[in-house]
């Protein structure tokens, strides 16, 4: 692959020896920032898994210029400073520009910080929000957030005899972000190292606001092996839970469609979160998963039609 | 911390916990978590670096080479023990292993 040498090339913006739990798959995206351009970044991080382990004093894993911020105002800091960046430019006719990349946990972004982040989005500040979304408040110890799916068992919403999981269906914020009317919305997955550098290229180096998607499986969250996140992340994208598409100025594009699109139970009952659903009394539950996913997929694959 | 850092008390802190020495986590070990070992075999890999794009800890070390036809590239060079964690993603991923019979990244148990 000729794109994996390309990158293999530059320096990371992500050293070794961060914190992240043994089989994060998280470090795979933040490794690839500088890779992917040649413009100097600065990258501000939501409180967050990522936020935490990268940052345990006196030690930092970054490489480039990074600020800590809390839990609800990632997009708002890094929006101070791109308008810093861009007032100083013009006075200093500096010619290289700084590219702003503000990154959040699903916690830090579907529930705590979308006010901030809509905001910075409205303004049209020249930033990349990249969200890697693993489906709860895991660096809290698991607990349900805006974007946990159906049915899932976190500690705030245990799976039992009487209650299966969480009740209600994951929020679906990159449809928020499409409202914006921003430049660039996209969903990427950490599977597919490609069409992810490919995505964050584009974020980064864009004139405007960007916002990208990630799916990050977590280790402990999703009760998987440590080995296992890279292939759960594909199984989410080959169900279609998690599809791949990008908004292009309002235009949609699927990057990858299925030849066959597996059940969801083939990414569901892999892990321990889902566990509980092997009962077959809660067999209406899948049914139920797997509507909302034809539903979201058929509009998706008819929004791009469209375009 | 004083001996640690080099500085006399806490008064010799940047201000606001500011670390000026970026990347400096590399100093720090993760190798000591590790129960299962990932061991890379030379003669088995086919080079595609997925292993070296997926794993977390950026514990492959490259090298430069050259390919068949004569043109530069990277290559894997090791794996670095001070930092990898064990936790085989990149045993899982390799397309060598999946493939069968041949094991480009074995994983054995560590020796206590």
């Amino acid at each position: 692959m000729p794109k994996l040498q390309e990158m293999a090339k530059k320096k990371t913006a992500f050293s070794s020896g961060h914190r992240l739990c043994a089989g994060c798959p998280v470090p795979i995206f933040t490794k690839m920032l500088t890779r992917v351009t040649d413009y100097d970044i600065v990258v501000g991080s939501a409180t967050g898994c990522l936020e935490v382990a990268s940052s345990i004093f006196p030690y930092s894993a970054w490489n480039v210029p990074w600020i800590h911020t809390a839990f609800e105002n990632a997009a708002a800091t890094m929006s101070g400073v791109e308008a810093m960046a861009r007032v100083r430019s013009k006075r200093n006719g500096n010619a290289k520009k700084i590219k702003c990349v503000a990154i959040g946990g699903d916690g830090g972004t579907y529930d705590i910080g979308i006010q901030a982040l809509s905001a910075a989005m409205e303004r049209g500040h020249d930033l990349l929000y990249i969200c890697y979304d693993n489906g709860a408040y895991m660096n809290t110890g698991i607990q349900r957030s805006g974007a946990t799916p159906l049915g899932a068992a976190t500690t705030t919403t245990p799976a039992g005899q009487v209650i299966a999981g969480k009740q209600q269906q994951r929020k679906d914020l990159s449809k928020i972000m499409v409202a914006h009317h921003i430049d660039y919305v996209a969903q990427a997955s950490i599977h597919d190292p490609i069409d992810l550098s490919e995505k964050i290229k584009k974020g980064i180096e864009l004139d405007g606001p960007a916002f990208l998607n990630i799916l990050s499986p977590c280790v402990p969250g999703w009760r998987i092996n440590p080995d296992m996140a890279v292939e759960s992340a594909s199984l989410a994208v080959e169900t279609c839970f998690w599809p791949l598409y990008e908004v292009d100025s309002g235009d949609y594009t699927v990057n990858y469609k299925p030849g066959k699109k597996r059940p969801v139970s083939d990414w569901l009952l892999t892990q321990g979160r889902f566990r509980h659903l092997k009962d077959p009394q809660w067999a209406h539950l899948i049914d139920e998963f797997q509507s909302l996913i034809d539903e979201q997929w058929d509009w998706l694959v008819a929004q791009e039609k469209k375009a | 911390m004083s001996e640690k850092y080099g500085l006399k008390n806490w008064q010799e802190l940047a201000l606001g916990g500011v670390i000026t020495d970026g990347g400096n986590a590399a100093d720090y070990e993760t190798g000591t978590w590790r129960t299962w070992r990932p061991l890379w075999r030379q003669e088995s890999c086919i080079n595609c670096l997925r292993c070296w794009v997926f794993c977390p800890e950026g514990a492959f070390v490259l090298k430069d080479g050259k390919t068949p036809a004569g043109k530069d590239r990277k290559e894997i060079k090791q794996i670095d023990y001070y930092y990898c964690r064990g936790c085989g993603l990149c045993v899982r991923e390799c397309p060598v292993n999946k493939k069968g019979k041949k094991k480009a990244i074995e994983f054995v148990r560590e020796e206590t």
